[in-house]
């Protein structure tokens, strides 16, 4: 079968072709899911909050206008609902930390005692850069992770997000500088300096 | 002892954030002096050159079931939006009943005889009217009135 085209694809998928979806979803769910995942750095959430981009995009597809990219469209619900996602889990993240305050306090201290002596530098600095990600606010991350992961243009993040390229550039810049604060701070807790 | 002007940690942090995280190290001295005495930025700079790439598996896919069971769950919240939408208003109808009802059972259980026997408890209140009426007019009423007082 011939690939149809970015606009053929959802025309046919506005007219009820269900082939059409299926080919939308499979040449485009792993873009979507690798996005979804290191917004939400979380497998399942991931799958979910993924499928929920598709079934948006199947419910919406006729207010998809032909110009921009579907991956740009795809992009942009990807990332309202990975942060919808982040901020509703927000309301109930306080309350989590209460009780793992109260249940895990020691077993994490065991854990991350054990870290230190048993995993490579290597390894730590990953969890550390992957600990400072979780910190980072959803929208300059989202910025960062679509400039550095997907390589994006500064231009096709602004389309996107649907600012302007100095806002991306801002964006982008607080994400790094927050990142790195992140950095330093998940470094102390850690204690690594004593092995470096 | 000589003074070296130090770069503060913040700085560094804004001076890598200007480079992208391949980029190399900046050729200045005030940056290779807070490197020497950092072991912080060290670590920070040394975190740069794990590419930001690894911050995902490399093999990072979507499942292979992905399709299916987005058609399960697309499947699924068509039933729910089957359901007459007119249930999500009725709620909040329904709730406001339930309380007046409980708000009226409970004025009812609180005056059971009224409930109960409402002519019996009409007479037994005119009864009593009767009674007071009867001792107030009484020549005596005010004697004994008079009496109680004194003797407290």
């Amino acid at each position: 079968m011939q690939k149809l085209q970015d606009n053929e694809l959802v025309n046919a998928i506005v007219s009820g072709d269900e082939m059409a979806f299926k080919e939308l979803v499979n040449t485009y769910k792993d873009m979507v899911f690798r996005f979804c995942y290191s917004v939400l750095q979380n497998n399942e959430d991931a799958e979910d909050v993924a499928q929920n981009v598709f079934i948006q995009v199947y419910h919406s597809a006729s207010n998809f206008r032909n110009e921009s990219k579907i991956s740009t469209w795809l992009y942009r619900i990807a990332i309202n609902k990975s942060i919808n996602y982040l901020n509703k889990n927000k309301r109930f993240g306080f309350l989590q930390n209460i009780e793992n305050s109260f249940f895990y306090k020691e077993e994490v201290q065991l854990k991350e005692n054990d870290e230190i002596i048993n995993e490579s530098l290597e390894s730590i600095k990953h969890q550390i850069l992957y600990a400072a990600m979780e910190k980072i606010p959803p929208k300059q991350k989202a910025a960062f992770i679509l400039n550095h992961l997907e390589g994006l243009s500064y231009n096709e993040i602004a389309d996107i997000l649907s600012v302007s390229h100095s806002a991306v550039e801002s964006l982008i810049h607080r994400a790094k500088v927050n990142l790195f604060d992140k950095i330093s701070k998940e470094y102390r807790r850690k204690k690594v300096f004593e092995r470096f | 002892m000589s003074k070296v002007k130090m770069m503060k940690c913040k700085e560094v942090h804004i001076k890598l954030a200007k480079q992208n995280f391949q980029a190399q190290l900046l050729e200045n001295k005030d940056f290779e002096n807070h490197l020497k005495h950092c072991a912080e930025c060290r670590f920070l700079v040394e975190i740069n050159t794990i590419s930001v790439k690894d911050y995902l598996p490399a093999d990072i896919k979507a499942s292979v079931d992905f399709y299916n069971t987005l058609l399960n769950k697309m499947n699924k919240s068509k039933h729910q939006n089957s359901v007459p939408k007119i249930n999500h208003h009725l709620l909040p109808i329904a709730l406001a009943a339930s309380i007046a009802l409980a708000l009226i059972s409970g004025y009812f259980i609180g005056n059971t005889n009224s409930f109960l026997y409402p002519q019996s408890n009409a007479i037994e209140n005119q009864n009593y009217t009767d009674d007071y009426l009867t001792y107030i007019s009484n020549p005596d009423f005010s004697e004994n009135y008079f009496n109680l007082m004194n003797d407290e």
